[in-house]
C-alpha cells in the first residue's frame, strides 16, 4: 500500500500568506478549490509531467499548469533558447523580430484568421475581442454559455458586486440549448455585440459537453442575421484538439479567435486573432502592457509550435488520453464504481454515475494525490506530451488501489 | 458602526438579521435553559413585531415550546409597531425605542414582561465566559451555529447588496457537522429565493457540507477568535459535496459580519 504525503510545508506557508495576502491564495488555485488537506498549495519543481510541491512530495501530473505545460514542464529546447533570449536583454524598448515572425506563423497554421495580437494572459485577449465587438457592431450585449470561463475580468468571472456593472450587458443561455439560445438572439435583436464560446463546454465541477449536433450550425446562422460576431475561445483547449486550432476540430468558422495557455509551453503569452474584416477595428485599439512586448515568450512559442508539429503531437494526446481514460473506467468498473470520462482525450474530466454533488470525485482524486498521481478533483485535467505510456501505467495501479480506497471509505 | 450611520435598506436588513436570530435563539433556550423553561412553563401567548410597511414576524410560545413565526403577527396578545426600522433596531439592541404595543388582550402587561425576561437570557450565552462557557459549551455553541445560519438566511434573502450572488448559488441543501458532536448538526437549505434554517439531525445526504474538526473549532470559528481562511486551509474545517453552494456563502458572511458588527 502507497504512503500518504504530508503537506505541512504547505500549510504552514499557507498561514504566513494569509498574514500578508488577501486570502491566501487567490482564485481558481485556492486552497478552496481542490480539498484542503489532500491536496499542496505550493510547489516548488516541474520537469516533464513530474511536480514536486514544497514538501518534497513528487507527483504525475494532470492539470499541466492548468493547461500551459502542453509539451511538459522544463522542456529543454523550449527553455534553453527561452533562456538565451532573456541572457541577450529583454524589454528592449519595443518589440523583437519574433513578433512578427510569430504573427507570420499563426497566420498560417490557424484556420481562417488573418491578423494576431499579442497580450500576456488569457483574459487580456477575451476581453479585447469582448471590446472590439462592440465597438466592430456598435452593439453592447455579449451572449456566453451559463458556466463557462472566460477569464478573471468583471464582465465575466465571479466578482458580482453591486458597485461593477461589468456584466449588465452580458447574457448566458444553457450550453447547448438552442431553444433558449434562439430566444436570447430574438429577445435582443439588434442589440447583441457577439457570442463567445470555448470549443466545447468544460465548465469547473461538472461533466464536459460536447456541441449537440447542429448547434454550431445554427450559431454561425444566428449571428451571421444578427450581425453578430463569434468568437471562439480557444485558451483551454488551445492545440489539444487540433494545430489548426479548435475551431477546425469541429469545422466551424469564428470571427475572432483566442489562445493563451499552452502557446509557449509555460510562457506568459496569449494571442487575438481575427478575420481580415476586423483588422482595421483591431488597429484602432490601443492595445500594450508594459511586459507585453518582452520577447522571451514569443521565442518559445515559436518554438514550441514547431515541435508540436514535429512530434505529432495531438496523435500522442489522444492516443495517451485514451490510454488514462479507458484505464479509469476499468478500474472503476473493477471496485464497483461506474465512473464516467468526458472531454476530449487530452482533456478529460471524471464524475460518477449518481454524483452529481461530486463526492465520489473528492474521495477518489484526494486518494490519488495523496499517492502522488495529481488529479483535480473539481476542474477538467490535461495531459502533455510528457505523458508517456508508463506514467499512465503507474497512475492506473495507483487508481485501482485509490478506487479501493474509495470504496472502503464510502462504505 | 451604529445603526444609525446605516442606509434604510441596510436598516431593514439589519432589523431581519437580529430578530430572527433572537427568535431562533428562544426557540433553542426553551429546549434548555432553565430559567426560560421556568417562564414560559404553563404559559401560552403569541408576541408579534411589525415595522410599518415592512416586516412581520411573531413567536409563539405554547406548551412549553417557543417557535418563531415569520411573514405573521396574527394571533398575537400584544404586537410591537415601529414606525421605521431603525426603531425597531433600537429595541432590538436595547436602547430607547419609538414604538406603540398594540394590545389584543388583558394579559398584555404579562406577555411584555416575559418577552423581556425571555430575550434577557440570550446575552447569558452569548457573551458566556469563564466556568459558564465551559459548562454549557456544546449548548453554546449550537446557539452560536444556528444564529449564523439564521444570519445567512436573513441576508440572504433581504439584501440587495448579494442578490444577484444569491441567485448564483444552486440550490440544495448545506450542513453543517462537528466531528463526534452530532447534537450540533444543523442544515441551511436554499430553494429559490428562500432559505430554511434545520436544526437536528438528519439523514438524508446533504449537496454540500462544512464538518468541524472540533466543537472548539466552532465556536471559535463564530466568535471571530479564528480566521475562517485559515481554518479552510488547514482543513481544521473540511468542504465536501456541491463547494459553489459553500463557496456561494462567504460574500452573505461577510455581509453577515458587516451586521453583526453594527452597535
Ligand atoms: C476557456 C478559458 N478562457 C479564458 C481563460 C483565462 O485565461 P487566463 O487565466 O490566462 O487569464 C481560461 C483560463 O483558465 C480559460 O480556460
Amino acid at each position: 500500500m502507497t504512503e500518504e504525503y504530508k503537506f505541512d510545508n504547505s500549510v504552514e506557508l499557507f498561514k504566513r500568506a494569509v498574514e500578508v495576502i488577501p486570502g491566501g491564495i487567490y482564485g481558481s488555485k485556492a486552497p478552496g478549490f481542490v480539498i484542503p488537506g489532500s491536496y499542496p498549495y505550493y510547489f516548488k519543481k516541474g520537469k516533464g509531467c513530474r511536480l514536486w510541491d514544497a514538501d518534497g512530495n513528487e507527483y504525475i501530473d494532470y492539470l499541466c499548469g492548468y493547461g500551459s505545460q502542453i509539451l511538459g514542464y522544463g522542456y529543454d529546447e523550449v527553455d534553453n533558447a527561452a533562456a538565451e533570449a532573456m541572457r541577450a536583454g529583454d524589454l528592449l524598448n519595443g518589440p523583437q523580430p519574433e513578433m512578427v515572425e510569430l504573427a507570420e506563423t499563426l497566420t498560417k497554421q490557424i484556420d481562417g484568421m488573418d491578423w494576431a495580437v499579442f497580450a500576456k494572459n488569457g483574459t487580456d485577449t477575451t476581453s479585447l475581442a469582448v471590446s472590439m465587438a462592440r465597438v466592430h457592431t456598435g452593439k453592447k450585449k455579449i451572449i456566453m454559455a451559463r458556466g463557462a470561463y472566460h477569464g478573471a475580468a468583471n464582465w465575466c468571472s465571479t466578482n458580482v458586486f453591486p458597485e461593477l456593472d461589468d456584466r449588465k450587458d452580458v447574457l448566458s443561455f444553457t450550453y447547448n440549448n438552442l431553444e433558449e439560445l434562439c430566444s436570447l438572439f430574438a429577445k435582443h435583436r439588434g442589440e447583441i455585440a457577439a457570442i463567445i464560446l470555448t470549443p466545447y463546454h468544460h465548465p469547473a465541477f461538472g461533466p464536459q459537453i460536447m456541441p449537440a449536433e447542429g448547434f454550431y450550425e445554427r450559431v454561425k446562422n444566428l449571428t451571421k442575421a444578427e450581425g453578430a460576431l463569434f468568437i471562439m475561445d480557444d485558451i483551454r483547449c488551445n492545440f489539444r484538439l487540433s494545430l489548426a486550432g479548435s475551431h477546425s476540430y469541429f469545422g466551424v468558422e469564428p470571427d475572432l479567435i483566442t489562445m493563451g495557455k499552452s502557446i509557449a509551453n509555460g510562457q506568459p503569452i496569449s494571442v487575438l486573432m481575427g478575420t481580415d474584416n476586423l483588422k482595421s477595428t483591431a488597429g484602432s485599439f490601443f492595445i500594450t502592457g508594459t511586459f507585453w512586448m518582452s520577447g522571451v515568450p514569443f521565442t518559445a512559442s515559436l518554438i514550441t509550435l514547431k515541435i508540436m508539429q514535429e512530434v505529432n503531437l495531438i496523435e500522442h494526446l489522444n492516443r495517451i488520453g485514451g490510454m488514462l481514460k479507458n484505464g479509469i473506467r476499468s478500474a472503476a468498473a473493477d471496485a464497483g464504481f461506474k465512473a464516467e470520462i468526458t472531454g476530449a482525450a487530452a482533456i478529460p474530466f471524471l464524475t460518477f454515475e449518481n454524483d452529481p454533488d461530486l463526492y465520489i470525485n473528492q474521495v477518489f482524486c484526494s486518494e490519488m494525490t495523496k499517492r502522488g498521481i495529481y488529479l483535480h478533483p473539481h476542474h477538467n485535467w490535461f495531459i502533455s506530451y510528457a505523458h508517456k505510456d508508463e506514467d499512465i501505467e503507474k497512475t492506473l495501479e495507483t487508481a485501482r488501489e485509490a478506487f479501493k480506497l474509495t470504496a472502503a471509505k464510502l462504505g | 458602526m451604529t445603526s444609525d450611520e446605516l442606509t434604510p435598506t441596510e436598516q431593514m436588513v439589519l432589523a431581519h438579521v437580529k430578530s430572527g436570530s433572537a427568535f431562533q435563539l428562544l426557540q433553542l433556550l426553551a429546549e434548555e435553559d432553565s430559567a426560560v423553561q421556568e417562564e414560559i412553563a404553563d404559559k401560552s401567548f403569541s408576541l408579534g413585531l411589525r415595522v410599518a410597511g415592512g416586516m412581520q414576524r411573531s413567536i409563539k410560545v405554547v406548551n412549553g415550546r417557543i417557535s418563531p413565526v415569520d411573514n405573521s403577527v396574527s394571533g398575537s396578545g400584544v404586537i410591537f409597531r415601529f414606525p421605521t426600522y431603525s426603531q425597531l433596531n433600537n429595541l432590538l439592541s436595547g436602547r430607547k425605542s419609538r414604538m406603540i404595543p398594540i394590545i389584543k388582550t388583558f394579559k398584555a402587561g404579562g406577555i411584555i414582561s416575559s418577552f423581556k425576561s425571555l430575550t434577557s437570557r440570550i446575552p447569558v450565552y452569548m457573551n458566556a465566559e469563564g466556568t459558564f462557557l465551559e459548562d454549557n459549551f456544546t449548548f453554546i455553541t449550537r446557539l452560536l451555529i444556528c444564529a449564523a445560519l439564521r444570519g445567512i438566511k436573513e441576508v440572504a434573502e433581504n439584501d440587495p447588496y448579494v442578490s444577484d450572488r444569491v441567485a448564483g448559488i444552486p440550490d440544495g441543501i448545506i450542513a453543517l457537522h462537528v466531528e463526534g458532536c452530532s447534537e450540533l448538526e444543523a442544515r441551511i437549505k436554499k430553494h429559490g429565493g428562500s432559505f430554511t434554517v434545520l436544526t437536528g439531525r438528519d439523514e438524508t445526504i446533504p449537496n454540500a457540507a462544512l464538518t468541524f474538526n472540533s466543537p472548539e473549532t466552532a465556536y471559535n470559528l463564530f466568535t471571530g477568535k479564528i480566521n475562517a481562511v485559515v481554518a479552510l486551509g488547514t482543513s481544521d474545517v473540511k468542504i465536501r459535496g456541491r463547494i459553489p453552494m459553500i463557496q456561494g456563502l462567504f460574500p452573505i458572511l461577510d455581509r453577515l459580519s458587516f451586521y453583526m458588527a453594527i452597535k
